[in-house]
């Protein structure tokens, strides 16, 4: 099976980058700097990949793939201790990284414009590392969760396939990046567009950011995607009167966008013959498993739509048996060549392959209507979205109880409600406030405190969540 | 009756839970961490109903620190 990345040569001069503050880059220079990455590396070991939406951090990801070594794709500026825990805990022998970031127990092998390559100093044996194995994604934001998605170079090939096929993505597009590459949407967003042969507008910067604007008025990008809370902002600054007739898409995914949003931007959409999808998925299924066909949003608003191709989703009750019933809630299973080959929480798991046979438990509840558009009604598993980032709502109650905190995390997505149990010692609410803002890196103002006497538990001391208000 | 200059205090003050001593010269979009895009898009909500204003794409965007967005509001007759 040819890889992700294989034909690239095909593209040739065409642009694959334009950045604001440098030149263009073609595609043959994309994988000059790929090939040059390439050869100081060794195929079959792992890499920690510091995301920036820069030429050489997706040159070094493309040169991963190309070439097969492994990378864990962790976030931009990522702190040194985070890096260096993944580094340990998966044995990388390689570390991708902004220059003034050097890593203790690893030497510089490669400079590339302001990034260095680092390559452990002493070998361990060699990682055991299996055939299939493409990247590492992490499951939850930016809570330093140990747990990563293992994606295979199927999963990636087969989800960039299906994604191209729905949204007819070609070389004539040009998407601007308003989402990083260890985000398994802007990751899906990269992989397409390189795939197709598009010119990507590369930026770090948010909607919020003059340089943001500035990139996009000089290179008229066609698409735009984001998370929901991209879109309320994108409201704000009045996008929509804007002169925008560059954009003839516009994706929406990671969390669910509010009806009310979502109709106020499919309305404008349709006035300005602007397609806008909206679409669900999870890291565990590469990125995408549903869409909705545009000219559906005025009459399906509050769904995520249909299977992409190659997809299939379907209910099951508790029990594991089919619920077959139109518009019964049930648990939502997906089927797909882009589910995961599974979790894996440190180096020993890299080895093992498929474990999820093409069969993803989504952990959400839903409806599918007659016409087989799937609704989602609320989560099993314990997570909620702030953002658009996944927060696993365990992470931090195992957080505040190392500050000596009992708690409870519950919430909805963009509100995280924490209850507390008064410790009798005393404690200021805006600093438990700060402290977890700053642990999960969100806005302090969605998160909310509420101190109990007691939290309520059964017999075995498990917390009982549902009495929680 | 408040000032303006209370009144703009007060939407820093209150947005980026910070005292009347951090707001100088210094305080420019993402220098804390409480003035990311959330804060941001919280803070411009917070001056637009003090000051009974909407604001301007543009004048969004521009307004990277303290001291401009007191420059930037003179647009809309607001003076410090």
């Amino acid at each position: 099976m040819s890889s992700l990345f294989d034909h690239l040569e095909s593209f040739n001069d065409h642009i694959a980058f334009h950045q604001f503050e440098n030149e263009d880059v073609s595609y043959s220079e994309l994988l000059k700097i790929s090939n040059k990455i390439s050869t100081c590396l060794l195929s079959r070991e792992t890499i920690a990949l510091e995301c920036s939406n820069s030429k050489e951090a997706i040159a070094c990801y493309v040169a991963c793939i190309r070439s097969k070594i492994v990378p864990i794709l962790l976030e931009d500026n990522v702190e040194q201790a985070k890096l260096c825990s993944y580094a340990k805990l998966y044995s990388t022998r390689y570390i991708f990284c902004q220059k003034e970031n050097t890593p203790s127990g690893y030497k510089k092998i490669l400079e590339i414009g302001q990034f260095s390559i680092y390559e452990k100093s002493s070998l361990s044996l060699q990682n055991d590392i299996h055939d299939d194995l493409a990247l590492l994604i992490t499951t939850s934001g930016s809570t330093g969760n140990p747990k990563l998605v293992k994606l295979s170079y199927e999963n990636l090939l087969s989800n960039t396939q299906s994604i191209i096929k729905y949204l007819a993505i070609d070389l004539n597009d040009s998407p601007i990046t308003s989402l990083p590459m260890n985000y398994t949407f802007g990751l899906s967003i990269l992989n397409t567009h390189l795939y197709a042969g598009s010119s990507i507008v590369l930026t770090n910067a948010s909607v919020l950011e003059k340089s943001f604007w500035n990139a996009f008025e000089r290179f008229k990008p066609t698409s735009i995607s984001g998370v929901p809370y991209t879109f309320q902002m994108l409201e704000r600054l009045k996008f929509f009167s804007k002169e925008i007739s560059c954009i003839t898409k516009i994706t929406q995914a990671g969390g669910k966008l509010s009806e009310d949003l979502a109709l106020s931007i499919g309305q404008k959409c349709l006035e300005k013959n602007i397609d806008f999808y909206i679409m669900y998925g999870q890291s565990e299924a590469t990125a995408r498993m549903s869409y909705l066909p545009p000219n559906f949003l005025l009459s399906k608003p509050d769904s995520v739509g249909i299977a992409i191709p190659d997809g299939m989703f379907w209910l099951e009750d508790d029990y594991g048996n089919k619920v077959i019933d139109v518009n019964a809630t049930g648990n939502l299973i997906y089927s797909g060549s882009n589910v995961s080959m599974g979790y894996a929480k440190s180096w020993r798991d890299l080895s093992s392959g498929d474990q999820n046979m093409k069969i993803l438990h989504t952990g959400d509840l839903a409806r599918i209507d007659d016409e087989g558009f799937v609704y989602i009604a609320g989560r099993q598993k314990r997570f909620i979205k702030i953002f658009g980032n996944r927060v696993n709502l365990d992470d931090i109650e195992n957080f505040l109880s190392k500050n000596q905190l009992i708690s409870a995390a519950a919430g909805s997505d963009d509100y995280l409600q924490i209850h507390i149990e008064d410790n009798g010692i005393g404690f200021e609410i805006a600093d438990i406030i700060k402290l977890v803002s700053r642990f999960l890196k969100v806005h302090p103002s969605s998160i909310k405190i509420n101190i109990v006497s007691k939290l309520p538990r059964n017999k075995s001391g498990k917390i009982q969540y549902k009495e929680l208000n | 009756m408040s000032t303006n200059l209370e009144k703009y205090n007060k939407v820093f003050v209150d947005s980026f839970s910070i005292g009347e001593s951090d707001l100088n010269d210094d305080l420019v979009y993402e220098s804390i961490p409480e003035w990311d895009s959330v804060g941001h898009m919280g803070m411009i909500a917070g001056l637009e109903d003090a000051f009974e204003i909407t604001m301007e794409m543009d004048d969004i965007i521009d307004f990277e620190s303290y001291n401009k967005g007191k420059e930037l509001l003179s647009k809309y007759n607001i003076s410090f």
